[in-house]
């Protein structure tokens, strides 16, 4: 009885033995069809100070040879991955800034899109606010943006304390410099002039920023929340300067390839409708930021 | 948005190494440097290259199949389509099996005096 006892018993470690070689002998790869989220890192923290032990050994078979290249890991637990972003260092130690000999200086910088260019001067134009003329007739007793529709191509004009920002129609790729330098010399001409390069019924019309935050606020809650909120998104209020206002995007909105759209046609539109006295409209959020950007 | 024709990448490691492969991911999809050359052992450097030809949506460095990576910094010079080629570093970072860096950097906007 003893030996039988004996040899169950031997027979029950085997299978353990066994067991556990087969469990030690798996590969270590990232499940190539697991939608389930990633498993707890068998390592220490990110945050762990760097005295401390890198990381606990994971066992790798031999026969696996280190497979850490790319095929060891699909597209699928990229995307599960978090995307860290490592601070920008600056390539070159800035500039001093010039010394003001009095002239007029303009620099252009055309955006990202390529359908508008911002015109920075070293002369304010509309002293901590900014104003939106969206055509022409907007513009009948505002000296400086008057001048810029005169100009083939132009769409829109945004003056925004020492900023302007013109709009055109037409290819958004093609080379802003001619256009930029017949504006540049526009802008220069009437800042040289007496006139002042805005109007009074636009310096009349100039809301109080607490007016202006609180009707934005409202749209947001009331008007575009919700309807974004069917995308998983939502909007943000971050700044108001004046009757200029900072929104960012986040959940679906950060990220998304309609952001700007939506910016542009839905936010943009809605803000004006409800307050018409509403000059600059900025995004701050970093859309290429984030675990997947351009994918949701 | 033009496309990245081929892009450089320097990186130094800090304090805290990895023996795994170097792996990035080109809008996604884990790929690996052309000619990679260096180390990634504590205070090596690694260099690797990759001519995607393709429109960047994200570029990044994915974090260690094992462990930790503790980088110091990430250099890349990319050359596109059009434009000149230009550069971006990136600080400190650490890596490890739960994350990847993100290594892609729009061109600078074009600024000109007018």
């Amino acid at each position: 009885m003893v030996i039988g006892l004996r040899k169950r018993i031997s027979r029950l470690l085997d299978r353990l033995d066994g067991e556990r070689n087969r469990v030690s002998s798996k590969p270590f790869t990232i499940q190539t069809n697991d939608a389930a989220p990633p498993t707890a890192p068998p390592t220490a923290p990110a945050t762990a100070p760097a005295t401390a032990p890198a990381t606990a050994p994971v066992p790798i078979p031999a026969t696996e040879s280190k497979s850490t290249g790319p095929s060891a890991i699909s597209a699928e637990a990229v995307r599960e991955r978090e995307m860290v972003q490592a601070p920008r260092l600056a390539d070159a130690p800035e500039k001093a800034p010039e010394e003001d000999d009095g002239s007029i200086r303009i620099k252009a910088e055309v955006s990202k899109a390529g359908d508008e260019c911002r015109f920075l001067t070293n002369r304010t134009i509309l002293d901590g606010f900014s104003w939106w003329y969206e055509e022409a007739q907007d513009a009948v007793d505002s000296p400086l943006p008057a001048a810029l529709f005169e100009m083939e191509g132009v769409e829109s004009v945004l003056v925004d304390d020492s900023t302007v920002v013109v709009t055109r129609a037409g290819d958004r790729f093609a080379d802003w410099r001619p256009m930029a330098t017949q504006i540049g010399d526009l802008i220069r001409e009437q800042l040289d002039s007496d006139a002042a390069p805005v109007g009074q019924s636009v310096l009349d019309s100039l809301p109080d920023s607490v007016e202006v935050e609180t009707t934005v606020q409202q749209v947001i809650e009331t008007e575009i929340n919700p309807g974004v909120a069917a995308h998983s998104g939502f909007i943000t209020l971050t700044h108001v300067r004046g009757n200029s206002v900072t929104i960012s995007m986040g959940g679906g909105c950060q990220g998304c390839s309609a952001a700007d759209v939506t910016l542009r046609q839905g936010i943009h539109k809605s803000f004006r409708d409800a307050m018409p006295s509403i000059g600059a409209i900025y995004d701050d959020t970093d859309h290429a930021a984030g675990l997947n950007p351009y994918f949701t | 948005m033009p496309k990245v024709q081929q892009f450089e990448c320097t990186i130094k490691t800090g304090n805290i190494g990895t023996d795994c492969d170097v792996v990035m991911a080109f809008n996604g999809h884990p790929l690996p440097f052309d000619a990679p050359s260096g180390g990634t052992a504590s205070g090596e450097t690694f260099i690797g290259s990759f001519a995607p030809m393709s429109v960047a949506h994200s570029i990044s460095i994915i974090g260690p199949m094992s462990g930790e990576w503790q980088i110091d910094e990430i250099a890349v010079t990319y050359h596109l389509e059009i434009g000149e080629p230009y550069s971006a570093r990136f600080g400190p970072i650490a890596l490890d099996t739960t994350n990847q860096v993100n290594i892609w950097a729009e061109p600078p906007r074009p600024a000109f005096d007018v």
